[in-house]
């Protein structure tokens, strides 16, 4: 028993001496204010470029220092759930637009207006704010668009000299260019339920490509018009098969690979999929609109945004950071890294510059709209995992395409009715 | 007086063995028993976390997960799962146990196979899924194989098709999981004394005689120890599913775990989530005290 108390002893000593030594040097330490930074955009974007973005911003504030946590996107969501519930989230947080909701509805979250006001920011020079409960919350960093890509190769070889414009183009031009033979499709969507984003941007992108609403309420022609689109697509077996587990990624290396001849797509994969195939010969597009539809188009945004935690010990900073990130130069450096769109319009990003592709994507950026009816939505991603659901369903023949828009709507009303 | 400190002393030496296994103790508190008092204590909350001010509801989230025909579909499919997993990995584990112990193999082929049969068992669930995913592609080199070899005409969406898609998470799962078992029934196979089986050869016994009357009695109580650790490890699957199938098409490959996982990162059903899960804990329970009792009769 003596030995046992000996033993007790010496552990709490050692103890005691650690955690005295650990807060003498944690004193030290609080001269530097250590901000924490969580994102997926580093591991998206070129090596180097995020670690040198925040060596300079340290160089130039002594005293802060930037922790970056880069994970993947689907890491980092997880991630934003569970610091959100437990109040650890990080200073300062790279979100999704579609996350906003549910951040602002945790009170996870800082309005950015007091500091904006106090800084006399000009808010004029942003793209985007995410407004909610008449608050600012979240500032879009970069934009993304979703156009079609279409390899030009298999239209050549098709005999097809323009891009399908409307929905039935669209199905005679697939069905032009699918030969099953070659294993050889003419489009390629991505339902996996796993990550439901192929709802956003393989779907409601053709519903809003015609001006189309889609959110809060599906049940409408607008999406009855684009389910239909699909329906009749898969049911000619003009889809690459495999699509209901299908992820992004999936579809982009379809496409890399001659599998596919159309698929809407984020301008951000245009280096990677240069980089998997230099040989393949593609173009981008506007997506196809109904076919009475004649009014402007509307592409798909998708967007990287920033935000603050409320559970920052040093808010001020934290806003001075992400004044950082928005500055026009830094914001076109993160745009040219992965072929974005700045948030900061004053940014001047090289990369549209750089060939005849870029330069068209920039002009589609510019002549036509962009929506994202997710954005600041309630559950967004559960809203696409429900409908997806009811699509799957629906191509399953275990539903008509107007029972599955009526389940949709009865399954979103639950999410709004929360 | 001395009385006196002889009882102290018996109850210092009654109280010692607790000394030892109090840090253990405290640790299990901390990582096991807090966190599961704390998700009981949500499962009876309206909701929590997004909800700053929960109201108590008693049961109702547990009749609510009950009632919900989602969560009965995935109970199926996680029972489907588990048994056919549990299965086919003692028939897989015994079948390649023997043969790595049969005395017909050179040393060397024996090491080589062993090498060869152990292989799943080394990979990660996100390796797993990947590459599975990559093999089964209805365009991948799955359904060119079979389709040179004359067995299939058409694709075959193995991970998209609701009829197959349960079947091939199962055939993934057994892929991976049968080395634990044949590991552990060669160690058995090793351990068993040759003198009975000598003996039961003069007696006439011929293989089969020998496997069901000596060999299987001594591997008895491994198998029954290995059936219940998978049934239980196999019954929490989530990232083999989540990563191939994220539980459809549909809900056609939801299992428990993925229902839990999407009540709290899609839906931010906390409470729900907490209820789904306090029910996983309860069944994984009630098997467990199935292999502390066989524990205990060893």
């Amino acid at each position: 028993m003596k030995k046992t108390f000996t033993i007790l002893t010496i552990v709490l000593f050692s103890c005691a001496s650690i955690f005295a030594q650990g807060s003498s040097e944690s004193a030290k330490a609080d001269e530097t204010i250590t901000l924490e930074f969580m994102q997926w955009w580093e591991p998206e974007m070129a090596p180097g470029v995020m670690e040198a973005i925040c060596s300079e911003y340290e160089a130039a504030n002594p005293g802060i220092k930037i922790k970056r946590i880069s994970k993947p996107y689907s890491e980092v969501q997880s991630q934003v759930t569970i610091g959100a519930a437990s109040g650890t989230l990080s200073d300062v947080l790279g979100c999704d637009p579609t996350w906003i909701y549910n951040l602002v509805k945790q009170d996870a979250v800082q309005p950015l207006d007091e500091f904006m006001s106090a800084d006399n920011y000009d808010e004029s020079q942003l793209a985007s704010i995410s407004v909610l409960n008449g608050k600012k919350y979240l500032i879009n960093v970069e934009n993304f668009i979703y156009p079609l890509f279409y390899n030009t190769d298999m239209f050549e070889e098709a005999g097809i000299s323009e891009v399908p414009k409307t929905h039935s183009e669209f199905i005679s031009a697939a069905e032009k260019l699918t030969d099953t033979s070659k294993n050889q499709y003419g489009w390629d969507i991505s339902l996996s339920l796993q990550n439901p984003t192929g709802i956003q941007n393989d779907i409601m992108s053709l519903v809003w490509a015609s001006d189309g609403s889609g959110v809060p309420e599906p049940n409408n022609e607008d999406v009855a018009k684009v389910f239909n689109l699909v329906k009749t697509m898969n049911d000619k077996g003009l889809l690459v098969p495999g699509f209901m587990t299908a992820q992004e990624q999936d579809k982009v290396e379809h496409f890399v690979n001659n599998r596919c001849a159309m698929m809407v797509d984020s301008l951000a994969h245009i280096n990677m999929i240069r980089e998997r195939n230099a040989d393949l010969n593609f173009d981008i597009a506007l997506p196809p609109v109904a076919d009475d539809y004649s009014g402007p188009h509307i592409l798909d945004m998708a967007a990287w945004g920033i935000t603050i935690s409320k559970s920052s010990e040093h808010p001020q900073e934290a806003w001075d950071f992400v004044k950082y990130i928005m500055s026009p130069e830094i914001n076109a450096r993160i745009a040219d890294s992965v072929n974005a769109f700045p948030g900061n319009i004053n940014g001047d990003p090289n990369w549209v510059k750089e060939d005849a592709l870029n330069q068209k994507a920039f002009a589609l950026y510019k002549d036509n709209g962009v929506r994202n009816e997710f954005q600041g939505a309630p559950e967004a991603n559960n809203l696409m995992r429900l409908m997806s659901e009811q699509l799957q369903a629906m191509l399953n023949g275990k539903q008509t395409v107007s029972q599955a828009l009526e389940n949709t709507s009865d399954a979103w009303a639950k999410v709004y009715a929360k | 007086m001395l009385k006196k400190k002889s009882i102290l002393k018996n109850k210092k030496q009654i109280l010692d063995p607790y000394w030892f296994i109090l840090p253990a103790m405290l640790l299990l508190s901390i990582l096991m028993l807090i966190p599961i008092i704390q998700v009981f204590r949500y499962s009876l909350m309206d909701n929590v976390i997004t909800n700053k001010t929960p109201t108590f509801v008693g049961l109702s989230n547990y009749i609510d997960i009950i009632k919900d025909e989602v969560f009965k579909s995935a109970v199926g499919h996680t029972l489907y799962f588990t048994i056919f997993s549990v299965i086919f990995h003692l028939i897989l584990g015994m079948t390649f146990a023997l043969l790595l112990n049969s005395k017909y193999l050179s040393s060397g082929f024996r090491a080589v196979l062993r090498v060869i049969f152990i292989f799943p068992w080394l990979f990660t669930p996100a390796i797993i899924a990947i590459v599975w995913r990559l093999i089964l592609d209805p365009l991948g080199i799955m359904n060119y194989i079979l389709q040179q070899a004359g067995i299939i005409n058409g694709i075959v969406e193995w991970l998209s098709n609701e009829k197959t898609v349960l079947q091939t998470l199962t055939f993934i799962n057994i892929w991976n999981g049968y080395p634990f078992y044949m590991v552990s029934l060669l160690a058995g196979l090793q351990s068993v004394p040759k003198q009975q089986y000598e003996a039961a050869l003069i007696d006439g016994a011929n293989s089969t005689k020998q496997f069901r009357y000596i060999t299987i009695p001594h591997l008895k109580p491994i198998i029954l120890s290995l059936s219940i650790l998978d049934f239980i490890w196999t019954m929490q699957v989530f990232p083999l599913v989540w990563m191939t199938t994220g539980g459809g098409p549909g809900h056609s490959t939801e299992v428990m775990a993925t229902y839990t996982y999407k009540l709290t990162f899609l839906q931010f059903e906390f409470s729900k989530a907490s209820a789904s899960a306090m029910i996983i804990l309860l069944i994984s329970m009630i098997i467990s005290i199935f292999y502390v009792r066989s524990q205990k009769s060893r």
